[in-house]
């Protein structure tokens, strides 16, 4: 592969899945960004070696990584234990909660809420995660309750659309 | 109502997120009971509401990741692409006459070995060296890179003494765009070694070093 590729391919990586990744990581780590940032890169080195688990949808790549960082979170938090010699009564599986699957699809449902319009994305954060009514949301946005009957109307289709181009169907 | 069933086409979203009024609600429950259309479109979207809700307001607005990732995920890239180009580097040194051994030096994990080597004109060709006493002589570590050549060259590697005297210390033909490291050992003691040149094998001079 040429240099210009190889780049490209690590670029590629880290525009699709750093911020996930990332916040997973965190996640992981329990809010240690220097032990997070090691998992994503390590994570991210190993995908880009292995090209190939990116041949297939968004989500099952997504699956790939998150599985692999959550090994190497694991891994990292052993060897952290066995150096600085710990005794702990707790299982080194249970200090990294195993909702891979959930936080997957949460994530990719992030992503495909972020790749709407401003517009679109909007109306679904106050008529979904706020919970306003049409009219408490055209209030707030200075539309008409029709015009929020219209947007949701187009916003969710779209976001069904971003979904399913990543593999989430449901 | 006529005007009022119009409407009721963009109502599905607002019924399944539960964002109509109780009057809009009941009268859109009235309608679907008729519409086959606004039916089947109330389905499509039925199970949106249960996708977003593994998603949080937190995960929509997350953090970007530190700014000196990329650049750090590029940065190993590029020691990746260099440790395989050495490995895969295929040298045929010659045995000189002064040339004692000719090794590969295992190559995982090494950077580049010694300083730069002085171009001495603008050759596809860059390097670096060091030299090192050892019992009986000197060990010369060479790296050499090419850049942009179009075909592979023969090239040589000579130790000049302090008195002006020659010693062929390898000679290997370069394939365009890969790298190679070369350690040799020599009976010229470090101290004898005035300097180094890569040549040609037609003898022109393209990278000189000096201890």
């Amino acid at each position: 592969m040429k240099e210009a590729a190889e780049d490209q391919l690590m670029r590629a990586l880290h525009d699709d899945h750093a911020v996930a990744l990332w916040s997973y990581a965190l996640r992981l780590t329990g809010g240690d960004r220097a032990r997070a940032e090691d998992v994503v890169q390590e994570t991210l080195l190993r995908a880009w070696k292995h090209p190939r688990v990116l041949d297939q949808t968004q989500g099952s790549a997504r699956a790939w990584l998150f599985t692999v960082a959550r090994r190497i979170a694991i891994d990292d938090w052993r060897s952290a234990a066995h150096r600085s010699e710990v005794s702990t009564d707790t299982p080194p599986e249970l200090a990294i909660p195993d909702d891979t699957d959930r936080a997957l699809q949460g994530w990719l449902v992030a992503e495909a809420l972020r790749e709407l319009s401003v517009a679109h994305r909007e109306v679904l954060m106050l008529c979904y995660f706020q919970g306003l009514s049409v009219a408490d949301a055209a209030a707030r946005l200075g539309i008409s309750p029709g015009t929020v009957k219209s947007r949701t109307h187009y916003a969710l289709r779209a976001l069904k659309l971003a979904l399913e181009e990543k593999g989430v169907t449901r | 109502m006529s005007e009022r069933t119009d409407d009721f086409v963009t109502y599905d979203a607002a019924y399944v997120l539960g964002a109509l009024s109780p009057e809009d609600r009941a009268a859109f429950e009235e309608h679907l009971r008729t519409c086959e259309r606004c039916s089947r479109a109330v389905a499509e979207l039925a199970g949106l509401p249960g996708l977003l809700s593994q998603a949080t307001p937190e995960m929509i607005e997350a953090e970007p990741p530190p700014d000196r990732l990329l650049p750090a995920l590029l940065h190993h890239v590029r020691r990746a692409r260099l440790r395989r180009t050495l490995t895969t580097f295929g040298v045929a040194v010659a045995a000189a006459a002064a040339v004692l051994v000719a090794i590969f030096v295992p190559l995982a994990g090494t950077g580049t070995a010694g300083t730069a080597m002085t171009p001495l004109g603008a050759y596809p060709v860059q390097a670096t060296a060091a030299v090192a006493a050892v019992s009986g002589g000197s060990r010369v570590d060479m790296s050499c890179s090419y850049r942009g050549a179009s075909r592979s060259a023969g090239y040589l590697l000579v130790a000049i003494r302090k008195d002006g005297s020659e010693a062929e210390l390898a000679t290997w033909t370069a394939t365009p765009d890969r790298d190679a490291r070369i350690s040799v050992g020599t009976n010229v003691p470090p101290e004898e070694i005035q300097a180094l040149e890569i040549r040609t094998t037609s003898g022109e001079p393209l990278l000189r070093w000096h201890p």
